[in-house]
This record gives C-alpha cells, structure tokens and sequence, in this order.
C-alpha cells in the first residue's frame, strides 16, 4: 500500500473520486443536453407564428405551381390528343399516342404527385390560419393569403381531375400519416372546386403590381370553366362576363412591346420574352406564369419544357446550326397535327410567318453550298421530329450565349383573356345564345384579321378548332377535351396514330402505381382499363 | 479483436493505413472506389448491417472517437491497430459500434536516449491496365456498323460519317491517343521525422510527415503534412497526464480532364482550336460531346485542415482502482475554391463562374471512466465504468457567383459577380452514454465479462432518445486444463481458446433533426427582372418516433496455437441481425408528402472467417512465414416496412442480399436467321444483333414482372496471402490478395453510353457484326431499349504488393556512425491483376456510365530507406 496515497487519506480521496462522479452522473440526469433545438432551418412551429410566415410559405405555393411545367411529362397535354403528335420519339409520349400495352400506371403518375404536393402545402397553410394567432396588419391580409392558398388548392384538384377523374379528396396535412385514402366522385372535386375558387374570388385583389400574383379574374375564370364542367352555362357566362367586361383586361390590338423595330404583328408580340406581364402594358395575361433566365427564383430546379417541346430539332439535318432566329435548341418532342396547321385562313394573323414557321432556311456557313436555300420538308423530316412546321410561340432566345441550355425561361401564360372570351362563347353556345357566342367569338377572329364567324356556324367543334388555333400550345389541351367531353370524338377524328386505337377509358390516366402500393389500409380503385 | 502492430505496418511503403490493411484483416473490407490521388477508401467490417445509414465502422485514435479521414493520419506515426468486430468486444466504444470499431494507438517514446527516425520513399508509376480503344480505322468502321445497323444512311463514305471537326484530322492521316492526352505517370514522394524518448517519468513522441502524390491523371495532386506531439508525465505513482495533438493539412487542389470524355472522344477529333486553345467539342458544336479538356482551365481548390487535442489524466488513489477523464477536440475544415474562367465550356454560359464552400465541423468529448480491478486466490474481478457526453457541430457556408469582369479574381472576388447566390447550413447533435461492464478470469482458464450500455441521441424523438445495450462473453482456454496440458498425444498443442460472444449494439444512423418538420426555401420572382423572394415548402416530414437501430450479434471463436506456436490463427462463426432499421417508408403522395423517416427493416449478416499464421521454415539465416486469412459473408435483407416483400425503388428484395442487380436477363444475343423468332417474342421489331432477353413468365411480354435478380454487388467470399522470407539482411515480402463472387454492369460494354450516335469512339471488343457473330456483345448499333445492364464477373486475384528490403544496421561501418538501423527498401504495388472484368480495375465498383471514367488504378515502384538514430 506504501505506493499509494496512505491508507486514511486514500480512504478520503476514494471518496471525493466517487461523490463527484456521482455529481457528473446526477447531471446526465439533465433532460435538455439532447434536446433539439433547430436554429437552422425553419419547420411550421418557427414559421407559422407571424404574418410575415404566412406570406413567405404562400409564395411557396406559387413555386410548386410553376413545377407542373417543368420535365418531360409536360407533353403529354399534348401528344395523343386531337392537336399533336410526337415528334422525336420519348417512350412515355409514344406510349400514350400508340396506347399499346405498354402504358405502364407508373409513367404517368407526375401531376398526381404534382398535385398532392401543391394540396398539402396549401392545407398546411388553411390549416395553420385556423390554429394560430398571429398579428395581420390588415384583416384582408389574412384572407388574401387563405384566399391564395384556396385558390392554388383548387388549380390542383382541377388538373388532377382532369387527368384521373375521381380523387381523395384531403384538404388537411395528415400527420401522422394515412393510409386509407379512397377516390371520391368528380362531382365531389367539382364542390370543392367552386368552394375555394368562390372563397378566392372574393378575397382576390381586382389587380396587383407584383407581375405573376393571382387577381380575381383568375378566380372567375376557373368558376366559369367549373361551371361549363358541372354544365351550368348559364353560372359560367355570368363569371365569364364578368372577366371579359372588367376595365382591367382587354385584347391588345397593335402592335406593343420590345420587339417593336422587328418585323412581325400584335399576335407575335404577345408571345416575344418580356411581353406577357402587364407591368409592360400587355393587358391581355391574367395569370402570367414567371420564368426567368439565371436569375435566382427565375427557375424551378429546371426551367419550362415549352420550347423544347415544340421547337423542331433542325440541328440535326446537317447545313443548320442552332440559333436564335429559328426558335433556339428544340428537340422536338410536340409535333402539330396537319388539320391544325391548316385551320387557318391565309390572312388570319395567327398564321402569319410571324407565328408559324412552315419555311426553314439553311444557317450553317459552314456550309456554303447549302446556306440560304430551303430545306423543304418532307414526311420523312417530319416523322423524325427534325424538321416540321412549328408555332413560334415558344422560341427562347439564349442561344447565342448557352447553346446546350434546351429548356425556356419565358415567362408563360396560364390564362390569357381570349380563353376567357372562348369560355363565354361556349356557356353562350350551351345556351342557344348562338349570335351571343359568335360575337364572343369574333372579338378573337377579328382580331386576328380572320373572317367572323356566323352563328349559324357556331358548334362545340367549332369552339375546340377556334381553341386551337388561338391558344396553340397554351391551352393544355388534353384537359379541355375531357372537361368537353369530346376527347375521343375528336380524337378519332383528328389523330391518324392515336384515333384508330383510343378507347373510352384512354380518356383519363391511369393513377400512379406507387399511390396505390403505399394506401394500404384502404384499396384505392385504378382507372378502368389499365 | 485483431491486431495488426506497427512492424507490421511499416513493412511495405504505403502513403495511407488503409491501402496497408488492405486485405490483410479477416473481416475487415477495404475498397478502392477510386483511385484518384489521395482518394479514400471504404472500410466496413463484416459487411453492411445497415439499408440507409453510414456502415462505416467507428474509428478510436488515441482513445477518443475520431471524424477525419484515416487519410490525415500519418501511417509512420501509428503503433498499432485493433479491430474489434464482435459485439461483446465492441460494446465499450458504445453509440456507433454496431459496424465494428478499429482502434488506432499512435507512438510513444520508449525509454532510453533520444531516438531520431527519418524514413523517405520516392516511388512512380504508370497504368496498370490500360483499356484499349477503336482506332482511327477501326473507329470508322464501327460508325460505318453502327449507321448500317440502325438503317441511318446509304453513304458509308467515311466523309459522310465523319463530323466537321474530324474530317481534317481524317484526311491528314492524324489521330489522337485521349487516354495517353489525359493521363501520365504516378508520383508518390514520402518524408517522415520523428524524435522520441522516455525517462521513467516522461515520454514524449514528435513526429513531422511530408507526403506528395501525383495521380495518373493530368492535374491530379494529393499533398499532406501531418504533425504529432504525443506526451505521456506521471508525476507521482498516483497521478498520470498525457496529451495528444494532430495537426493535419491537405491538399486536394488540381483540375483533371473529364476522365469519361477521354475514353470517348473520336480518335480523329480534335483537341485544340487553331488559337491554341482547347476545342471545346472535339466532334462538332451542335453534338454537345465536350471535349475532356472543356473545363481543364478551372481552378479546384481544396484545402483540408484537420486538428486534434486530446487530453487525460488518470488518477489510482488505491491498489486497482483506477480514475480516468479523457477530453478530446476534434476539428476538421474543408475550404473549397473553384472558378470556371470563360473559355471553358461550363464558364462559357455563365461568363465565369465561382464557388467557394467553407466547411467547419466539430466534435468534443468528455469521459470518466471507472475502473477497479481485484484479486483474491485464481480469481480476477475488474468492474469498468463510464460516462460520457459528446457534442457535434457542423457548419458550412456555400457561395457562387457567375458574370465576372475578369477571370483573374478566380473565386476570391465574388463581389463582383453579377449573379450570386449563398447559403448557410449548421447542425448540432449530441450522445450521452452510460456504461459498466464486469470482468472475471478463473486462472486464466476462464474469462466472462458483462456490459450495459445506456446510448441517448440528441437525433431521436423525445420518448427514445435513449437505447440500453446488453453485451456478454465468456472463454475457455482448454489448454490450460490439465487433461490438455498433461496429455502427450497433444502435446502439440500450445494454445486452445473457444470465445462465445452475443450483444446489441446500437446504431444511431440517422442526420439530426428527423424527428422534427422541416421546410425548403424556393426562391421566387414576380416580374421580369424582379428581385428575389423566398418561399417555404414541405421538405422533411419528422417522425417523433424515430429511435435506435440495433445489432445483435453472435461470435463463435477458436484461437490456437500449435506446434510450439509454429502455426496459430483463429476461427471466427457469427452471425447478427439488425433490427428497427432506420429507412425512408414510403407513404401515399395524398397525404402531402411521400415518405417519412421509420424504424423499419430487418437485416441478417452471416459469415465465417478464418485467420492462419505460419513459420514455415526456419533455418540459420533463414525465414519463411506465411500468412493467409479468409473471409465469407452473406448478408440478406430479412424485413421491409409492413410485410412488404421487394422495394423496387430502392431495390431490396426480402431474403436476398442489400446490393443487388435486378434487371431483364439477356440470355444471348438475336443472331442472322432468327428473324422469324424474334417476330414471334416480345421483342418483334428488333433485329439480328440486339440482345436476347429472356419472357420469364412465358407471357408474351416483356414487363416489370420479366425483371429477375441477376447478381449481387457484394463479393462473396474475400482472402489474403502474405509470405515472408528472410535471408540474413535481406527480407522480401510478398502479398496477394483476392475478391471473389461480384458482379457488376459494365458501362464500358454499353455502345449507348459512349454517345455513338453523336461519334464516339468504343471499346475494342468483338461486337456483334453479321461476319463476326457471337452470344456476348451486341451490335455497336444496339440502343438498349430495355436498359438492361451487360454484366461482368469482377472478382480479381491480385498481386498487391512485394517488397524487397535489405537491413544495413549491423555493417560496422554504420553502427560507428551512430546509426541503430538503416533500411533500404522497394516496393512493387499492384503487381499484376487476374480478372475476367474487360475495363479499368475490377475493384473500382462505380457501374453502368460512369464505368467509362473510372479511374484507373497504377502499377507503382517506390524505393524506401529508413534511418533511426
């Protein structure tokens, strides 16, 4: 023992070592040493507890509204419809023009999950304005934003609708989660619908100066588009009206905006990049889509599938290079069918050379033996998704600086007022209101510099042809076919590939696979037929 | 519990620990996924235990958990190594050893004068396996095949074929070798210095290493500088203080050519502009086929700091009885630089562009530790306690810019950027652990010990934060019993010892805060030109629920010892399963959000292991000793979430191993007259020269349920082999190891990966053409509609390393000059590689594309020579 400390002293040291490990060990005891505490990120406990918190997640809802354009999925608005048709191949677009057994319920799942997501973060928001007290600096405020987040809400379940028919409806973020969702009716959806468009209609604001933001118009808008869906014409023509008669949206007829010094018509200026906003006098967008190129807050993680889509692939015929003057980098998904690039007259300006490019030109200089001919096109060119006639509606010009950037960041009409004017002519049409629905009309075609139309000539085919020619590509047109029911008529009729193998239940998309594998405490049906 | 000691590890000339160990641990799996300048390499023992978490082992260096690479620690400065793998053995490093846990003891000085090391090594190299592309002749051909087969043209005139940019190079005969362009030879320099020594009261160890790498790639540079300060004081017989500092320094800087475009570029393409600069498409602008060289003007910096402090004191007031408080700070700091200058092509668009990230993490512990230890008569009791708290920050800022005036700011000026974008992240956790553990030995004959651990993570939800671990072994040496001991007819036997060992580990495998909800801000604008505002969306749904996940594991052991210790080595069974694994469920998309963080899953690992040392000859001057270990694992995933029986999204099959290949299964290859049978299968439209897939369910289609497990990605069995020969002064050691039963798809197989449409350049294989038939390769025509993957065997035989060393310090002549060892020494490195695999190295296990850039390994000679004064 003399090696270590003597025996009584040690005895008292023993003592001292384990008095204070307990004392380190009665402060383990200490509950708040793993308790979490987030100083970097925020989560709904340190966001919803100020108006300012409201209003940032409401812009959140604006951003996961724009990402329904973003991804190759975009194009199925349009191919196997009676408007276009593939151009260069994408499987999933083929599947659904050819509708063989390969369409697979998981290719199509995007705007269900697009949808949901937008659902739950409005729901999160409805919900948190009912639970929380938070200071608003105007009680409008408050439902401006409730407003907002219905309004969103409702734009989801429309498109999801469309696409899939009956839907859960959820209108709360479920924490923990559920599993035992089951489809409710359209009709269902449809009640929803009109509830939270009425609710954003009222609380909207007339106009804004923040470019992009919902006014009221787009509220009356979707409740006439609902109310022609549940078939009450005459609800619709009421909100119809009240757009195309409001002080604050009318049809731009000369010609206006950046792109004045080039050649071109009113109709071209509406769709030249940074003409759409109202803030630089377009007064015919009532709900602009933002986009920005490299610009932060500009994009979505990706920028719109529009330009790619459309523009044809030219690059690939040898004697073209990319450029800004043919309508940048396609790759030419979307080809239009040949009714629609005959549809028009040949003094109408919706089909001047301004909007349509029927002629392509040789640009490489490279290639002197070739430069400034014409490289006519054949079915051959066309089938290969390199060269076909193309709406000029969705050039984007940023060539000249990022040659391989093949997406578009031009901001983006959702609902442009002659939609508006179509959605009148059509609650008028329902109504035997025929003169009514040609003068509704005629606003568009006179426009345009097309002849008007009589009422005689007034039918719903008429309607869906005069959609095509004025909102080519903005529409998406598979949802307008459904919610008119002329989806395999026209089809049938109008589309050479997909016609002669449409089925009824091809009219909707089949709900994606993973929805139904993970709802396992209720069976949720898959559309008939797939 | 293996070992692996400092003679051991200083025998061959290796710039890290874990290309030392490489193979020579039973159970202990090291991989190369790259073998980039400095580029670390993974390290799990017996296998992965878990789906969605981190299965890297625990590292322990000097008794304190450490965060850094092993690539900071200078292998001069270590020891020993122990790696402990069963449960019982582990449970004391607590809340992360589920995976195993190496322990890593750094030098002390020994008593005696002053010792002065000083060791250097100077090594190059060159590819070990270059792999060997089309040529110009071949490469039209292949074209000429590719269009023919895909019907594409009629004018198989090679001007037709050829792109703008390739034609001169064509009609001028010249043709460019990009992987000779992209690569060069390896270089490794090494400097280590050391002064140690010890009285009876201090010791202390001071160490400085220089290492400087450069890789095969152009551009590709690792350098290192470590410093260690070990010092050790016992100023009474009562009282012990000691410290450790590290201080670590790494360099990573270096821009390399795209290594996947240097396997694909057309031999005729063209490798810089008449300006002199670098052409960015090689081929032609509108292909968007860069050229390997596109972004070699960047600037990559990368700068890693690394530091540790760690401090003890020991107090033994009374006889066995022990106190002990270790403080450890742990630092490490990554400061990442790039710029993109505008001639190259990512700088091109953006009109430069920058990036500067800042990265501080850091880690503290505090532990008291108990221990007493008694004897009475054959009994040894010892009782072990511990407490312990740790705490983890990690902080990292990002910023980029792009539009800069000049290039010359690089990335140190992003003032004048015109775009810029930042961004902050921090994190904090913290573990708190409780532990005893009971030791008792009966005459060394039997050994049993008890542990009980108590874990509390700061990540899991407010009811389980805490995990309690119980852990149990008990030994029997049988060769100390009498009727081993006085039997003549084993008398050979020297030692006999039979181990059980059964425990839970917990695993903490997740990041913080998943218990709580958590957004994601989205920038938005409105208006053209507006400025910046932000939204908030869903990101992480927490799960408050989230708790431990938990190993139990069962080792069966046999250490022996025969032949007068001649031959001993240990045999290892076990087995664990894993349970409660933390794994993303997938939920319906309805509900607002599509998944969420559960305790779910269940995963079996099995496996045996075998460990044999031998002196095979020893005789005068002259020694032969070998080696061998052994190693087989099998591991299967024995639960999903709710009775779920294959996640296809993440590719877990219930009862089949974590990583494997589930595709369509090619049973050949569509040859010339089967025309009518392929009409006849779902494969109608393809033709001659397509892969044969195979209708598993004779259904007539080809879907989803055609999809079969093809392999798994996990070697099945692994070995090592070391023979050592001695012959007076000379020694030579040679080391060959192996991984067996892997499969991976091989990109490089893959004609569509390559971007043949757009004129690429392809492996020289024997592809399928109508005059060079065969069931293996496809036609370069291919496109792979079903995406299917072309499997290869990658297991390899390699030999490793050999070095030949010759000891000097008995030559008189030395010794007057005051020098106790002189050492001279080379080593071959990766000698030569036995596979089957057609590519860079079997053992890179990147698949499908990125297989094409894989980089490749190195055959390496190094010259050594260590001086101790």
């Amino acid at each position: 023992m003399k090696n270590y400390i003597f025996n009584k002293q040690g005895r008292n040291f023993i003592t001292m070592v384990i008095a204070s490990l307990i004392i380190v060990f009665a402060v383990s005891c200490n509950k708040d040493f793993l308790v979490e505490k987030p100083t970097s990120f925020l989560g709904p406990d340190n966001t919803f507890n100020t108006a300012d918190g409201f209003k940032t997640a409401v812009v959140g809802l604006y951003a996961a509204q724009r990402r329904q354009i973003v991804g190759e999925d975009y194009g199925l608005f349009f191919v196997g419809t009676d408007i276009a048709r593939v151009g260069l191949t994408l499987p999933k677009n083929k599947y659904i023009e050819e509708l063989g057994s390969n369409v697979q319920p998981s290719d199509f799942g995007s705007f269900w999950d697009w949808g949901y997501a937008l659902v739950g973060n409005a729901n999160q928001i409805l919900d948190k304005l009912k639970t929380t007290d938070v200071v608003w600096a105007a009680p409008a405020d408050k439902a401006q934003v409730e407003a907002e987040s219905r309004f969103f809400r409702a734009y989801a379940y429309r498109v999801m609708t469309y696409c899939y028919g009956d839907l859960p409806i959820v209108t709360e973020l479920t924490k923990p989660f559920r599993n035992d969702f089951t489809r409710q009716p359209v009709a269902e959806v449809q009640r929803l619908i009109i509830n939270d468009l009425k609710f954003a209609e009222v609380n909207l604001p007339e106009t804004t100066t923040f470019d992009g933001k919902l006014v009221k118009a787009a509220a009356q808008h979707y409740l006439a588009e609902v109310y022609l869906y549940i078939n009450k014409p005459d609800s619709a023509e009421i909100w119809a009206t009240k757009v195309t008669t409001s002080s604050n949206f009318k049809l731009m007829t000369s010609r206006f905006g950046n792109a004045l010094s080039q050649p071109g018509d009113v109709f071209s200026d509406l769709f030249k990049e940074n003409n759409a906003n109202r803030t630089k006098g377009n007064t015919e967008g009532i709900w602009v889509q933002q986009w920005q190129y490299n610009v932060i807050g500009g994009d979505e993680g990706g920028y719109t599938w529009d330009r790619r889509d459309m523009v044809p692939f030219y690059s690939l015929n040898s004697g073209f290079v990319l450029a800004d003057s043919l309508g940048g980098r396609g790759i030419g998904r979307v080809r239009p069918l040949t009714w629609w690039l005959n549809a028009y007259e040949s003094q109408d300006i919706r089909n001047s050379k301004y909007n349509i490019r029927r002629h392509w030109y040789f640009n490489d200089i490279s290639k002197p033996a070739l430069y400034g001919k014409e490289l006519p096109i054949t079915d051959i060119l066309r089938n290969s998704g390199s060269l076909y006639e193309s709406s000029t509606k969705f050039d984007f010009a940023v060539t000249a600086v990022n040659p391989s950037f093949v997406n578009s960041a031009k901001d983006k009409y959702i609902i442009r007022l002659p939609e508006t004017y179509l959605l009148l002519a059509e609650a008028q049409m329902k109504r035997g209101k025929l003169a009514e629905a040609a003068a509704s009309i005629n606003v568009l075609r006179s426009r345009a510099n097309a002849t008007p139309v009589t009422a005689a000539q007034i039918t719903m085919d008429y309607i869906l042809d005069e959609r095509g020619r004025e909102l080519f590509g903005e529409e998406m047109r598979r949802l307008t076919l459904v919610r008119t029911g002329t989806f395999m008529d026209r089809v049938v009729r109008l589309n050479p590939i997909t016609g002669p193998v449409f089925k009824p239940f091809n009219v909707l998309f089949p709900i994606p696979q993973t929805a139904i594998d993970a709802n396992t405490g209720a069976e949720l049906k898959q559309n008939p037929g797939f | 519990i293996v070992s692996v000691n400092s003679a051991k590890l200083e025998k061959t000339i290796n710039s890290n620990l874990t290309k030392t160990l490489q193979g020579t641990v039973p159970g202990l799996e090291i991989t190369n996924t790259s073998f980039k300048a400095g580029a670390a390499q993974t390290i799990t023992i017996r296998g992965d235990n878990s789906l969605s978490a981190s299965n890297a082992p625990l590292i322990i260096l000097d008794g304190i958990p450490y965060d850094g690479s092993l690539n900071d620690i200078n292998p001069g400065d270590i020891e020993s190594v122990n790696v402990l793998k069963d449960a019982s053995s582990s449970a004391i490093y607590g809340a992360r050893s589920a995976n195993g846990v190496i322990i890593i003891s750094t030098k002390q000085g020994k008593e005696g004068k002053p010792k002065i090391s000083f060791s250097s090594s100077y090594g190059v190299g060159s590819i070990a396996n270059k792999i060997d592309m089309l040529n110009g002749d071949e490469y039209i051909s292949m074209l000429q095949e590719y269009k023919r087969w895909r019907n594409l043209t009629t004018n198989f005139d090679p001007l037709a074929i050829l792109q703008t940019n390739e034609i001169p190079n064509y009609q001028a005969g010249k043709t460019t070798d990009w992987i000779d362009l992209g690569y060069r030879n390896s270089m490794q320099l090494n400097n280590e210095f050391s002064i140690s020594g010890a009285n009876e009261k201090t010791s202390y160890y001071n160490s400085i290493g220089y290492h400087k790498e450069n890789g095969l790639a152009l551009g590709d540079q690792y350098t290192r500088v470590t410093l260690r300060s070990n010092i050790k004081h016992i100023p009474t017989k009562w009282l012990e203080i000691g410290s450790n500092l590290q201080f670590s320094y790494s360099d990573y800087s270096g821009t390399t050519p795209d290594r996947t475009a240097l396997v694909y570029s057309s031999p005729y393409g063209q490798v810089k502009t008449s300006t002199g600069d670098w052409e960015l498409y090689p081929v032609y602008p509108q292909t968007f086929l860069y050229s390997a060289f596109a972004d070699f003007n960047a600037t990559n910096d990368n700068h890693v700091y690394g530091g540790i402090v760690n401090v003890y004191g020991v107090l033994r007031p009374a006889k066995g009885l022990s106190y002990r408080l270790n403080l450890g700070y742990n630092l490490n700091s990554n400061y990442l630089g790039t710029y993109y200058p505008k001639n190259t092509n990512t700088g091109k668009g953006a009109n430069g562009l920058a990036s500067k990230t800042s990265n501080l993490n850091t880690r503290w512990t505090f532990e008291n530790v108990l221990d007493y230890k008694t004897v009475f008569g054959s009994h040894t009791i010892s009782f072990t306690g511990l407490f312990s708290r740790e705490g983890n920050t990690s902080d990292q800022s990002y910023l980029t810019g792009q539009g800069f005036v000049s290039d010359a700011t690089l990335y140190n000026f992003m003032t004048s950027a015109s775009i810029k974008n930042i961004s902050s992240y921090y994190t904090e956790s913290y573990i708190e652990s409780l532990m005893g553990r009971l030791n008792y030995d009966f005459g060394k004959k039997y050994f049993a010990t008890f542990t009980v651990r108590r874990d509390g993570y700061s990540g899991f939800g407010a009811n389980n934060k805490y995990g309690v671990f119980p852990s149990a072994a008990v030994g029997w040496t049988i060769s100390e019993e009498n009727f081993l001991k006085n039997s003549t007819s084993m008398k050979f036997v020297d030692l006999l010892k039979l181990r059980f060992s059964y425990g839970i580990n917990g695993n903490m495998a997740i990041p913080a805060y998943r218990t709580l909800d958590s957004f994601s801000s989205v920038p938005m604008i409105f208006g053209d030109n507006s400025t910046t505002v932000n939204g908030l969306l869903n990101s992480v749904i927490g799960n408050p629920d989230l708790r431990w996940e938990g190993t139990e594991a069962y080792n069966v052991a046999l250490d022996f010892g025969f032949f007068k210790n001649r031959l001993t080595g240990t045999v290892d069974l076990w087995k664990s399963n894993s349970k409660d694994l933390l794994m993303t469920r997938s939920v319906p998309v309805m509900n607002g959000y599509s998944s969420v963080w559960d305790n779910i899953g269940q995963v079996e690992n099995k496996g045996i292991e075998l460990s044999l040392n031998s002196i095979n000859i020893t005789k005068g001057d002259f020694m032969w000793n070998s080696s061998f270990n052994f190693s087989k694992n099998s591991d299967k995933i024995t639960s999903l979430s709710q009775g779920e029986t294959k996640n296809i999204a993440n590719l877990w099959f219930v009862g089949e191993p974590l990583s494997v290949i589930y595709n369509y299964k090619q049973t050949g290859v569509w040859q010339l007259g089967q025309e009518a049978e392929i009409a006849a299968s779902p494969q109608k439209g393809e033709q001659p020269g397509a892969a044969r897939l195979e209708d598993v369910n004779k259904d007539g289609k080809l879907d989803a349920s055609d999809k079969v497990i093809l392999g798994s990605r996990t070697p099945s069995w692994r070995a090592g082999l070391t023979n050592e020969f001695k012959y007076k002064r000379w020694s030579f050691d040679i080391f060959i190891n192996t991984v067996q039963g892997i499969k991976q798809d091989n990109g490089l197989l893959f004609p569509i990966k390559y971007g043949i449409d757009k004129n690429a350049n392809f492996l020289n294989i024997p592809y399928w053409r109508p005059d060079r038939p065969n069931n293996r390769f496809t036609s370069v025509g291919y496109m792979n509609p079903w995406n299917i993957p072309y499997l290869d065997d990658a297991s390899f035989v390699r030999i490793k390393d050999a070095t030949l060393s010759y000891d000097l310090s008995s030559i008189g002549i030395i010794k007057s000059w005051g020098i106790n060892k002189l050492t001279l020494s080379v080593t071959c490195r990766n000698l030569y590689t036995f596979t089957k695999w057609i590519g860079w190295d079997p053992e890179t296990t990147v698949s499908g594309s990125e297989a094409l850039g894989a980089y490749p390994s190195a055959r390496e000679i190094s010259f050594g020579v260590k001086i101790d004064l």
